[in-house]
């Protein structure tokens, strides 16, 4: 038997990783430019 | 002037990327699972694009607000059913055109404009003779004429005179 924290990672793992790789890429995006910038 | 553009960029950018999210998850075969959850969504995006579009969109801002607007559609409308990878490059297709189109759509259409603006134009232009010539003498003595007109003698009489008593009385 699952566990809710189980099942949560399950349903909705792959979104919040995919969600997070995302911000982290556009937050070094963000600091590449800034550091360019300079 | 300025006042009326910034809202209606910012509900330009609210309608793509709204659109482009909806048209990703629906090309991925995705159920939409509560239509009243849309009202949320829309405060959710309108409320992210208001925030973000105080400072010029583009850029890591700009793809910010495309990957939260994709998520949330997916997450809120979509109820993250189907999690396959069909869903996953749709919606990153999808965001990358909604990001080319905010960040270059106004080039786009300034550009057309243009080039448009430069075939049309040829139309409505009447092609002057190559005999003529524009001489500024014209304007030039035009000018010396009213000059001479306005130091006329009745261009500096007097205002009209009262001629009777009853006019004496109000002046």
């Amino acid at each position: 038997m699952m566990t809710m924290h189980q099942s949560f990672w399950q349903s909705y793992g792959s979104e919040i990783i995919i969600l997070l790789v995302g911000i982290a890429l556009i937050s070094l995006w963000a600091a590449i430019r800034r550091w360019r910038d300079k | 002037m300025r006042r009326r553009e910034v809202p209606l960029r910012g509900v330009i950018c609210l309608v793509i990327l709204l659109s482009s999210a909806l048209l990703a998850h629906a090309l991925a075969c995705g159920t939409f699972i509560r239509p009243d959850r849309f009202i949320a969504e829309l405060f959710f995006v309108s409320a992210l694009t208001y925030l973000a579009s105080k400072r010029e969109l583009e850029g890591p801002r700009l793809a910010l607000l495309v990957l939260l607007t994709q998520s949330a559609v997916h997450i809120l409308l979509g109820g993250m059913s189907m999690n396959t990878s069909s869903m996953l490059i749709s919606h990153f297709a999808c965001g990358l055109v909604s990001y080319g189109a905010i960040a270059y759509g106004e080039e786009f259409w300034f550009g057309l404009r243009g080039y448009i603006s430069s075939l049309i134009s040829p139309l409505f232009t009447l092609p002057l003779p190559a005999s003529s010539s524009i001489s500024i003498t014209s304007v030039r003595s035009q000018s010396l004429f009213s000059q001479w007109i306005a130091r006329r003698a009745w261009a500096l009489r007097a205002p009209p005179v009262a001629t009777n008593q009853r006019d004496l009385q109000l002046a």
